[in-house]
């Protein structure tokens, strides 16, 4: 576990709001993943914004995508878009 | 920049508010939008940005290795979803200055509620991109 964490940017209602709630556990869990992987990665790096720039990226496991950026200033992840890409969950 | 964008992310008063873009005026796209297959995504990409390609190029040969590894077509769909979405930002470019704009403001501001409102345009860019079937 690390100290990063996630958030919904700008709501909840706006990135997930179509999925059910299986999928958005599904959304949640992936993005709970991505803050550890950041963490472990930002090890050893010294804190300065002009060697973290943030850029928009994504990332998919199983039938999730997210699409993120890194707040290095608060160790937040903030997930701008989600997308569902299998079958309708129940 | 248009004049709402300045109101909403300028300083103290940046806020979540929803803003308008360029490709709601009027404006045409650079080229349509393609097909999400990967063969039409390229030609995309090479009348976009010629020097995207490499990129491109080398984020599939990852995406059919990881495809290949986990015996799973999903790669293939990130791979597709990734550049059609990059394809329906940059076929429009006062967008897709606003979006590099965007990234640089998360990446710098020192502050919080600037940094937040910018993200949210991020989130609205990518969805009014992706809407736009001009």
């Amino acid at each position: 576990m690390s100290d990063w964490t996630w958030e919904y940017i700008p709501d909840a209602a706006s990135v997930v709001g179509g999925l059910t709630k299986t999928q958005v556990d599904q959304v949640e869990s992936l993005a709970s993943r991505i803050a550890d992987a950041v963490a472990v990665r930002r090890i050893g790096t010294s804190f300065d914004i002009r060697e973290t720039v943030s850029s928009l990226k994504s990332h998919g496991e199983g039938p999730v995508m997210i699409w993120f950026l890194e707040d290095y200033r608060e160790d937040v992840v903030l997930v701008v878009r989600a997308q569902h890409l299998g079958p309708p969950a129940e | 920049m248009l004049l709402s964008e300045e109101r909403a992310l300028s300083g103290r008063s940046a806020s979540m508010t929803i803003m308008s873009h360029p490709l709601v005026e009027g404006q045409q796209p650079v080229v349509p939008l393609p097909a999400r297959e990967p063969a039409a995504l390229r030609k995309a990409v090479a009348r976009l940005d010629p020097a995207a390609l490499a990129r491109f190029e080398a984020d599939w040969t990852a995406a059919t290795s990881r495809a290949r590894d986990e015996y799973s077509l999903l790669p293939a769909r990130y791979f597709v979803e990734h550049w059609f979405s990059w394809v329906a930002v940059q076929r429009w470019p006062d967008l897709a200055a606003r979006l590099r704009a965007c990234e640089r403001i998360v990446a710098e501001s020192p502050d919080r509620a600037e940094r937040r409102a910018a993200a949210a345009e991020i989130s609205r860019i990518l969805e009014q991109a992706g809407a736009a079937t001009a």
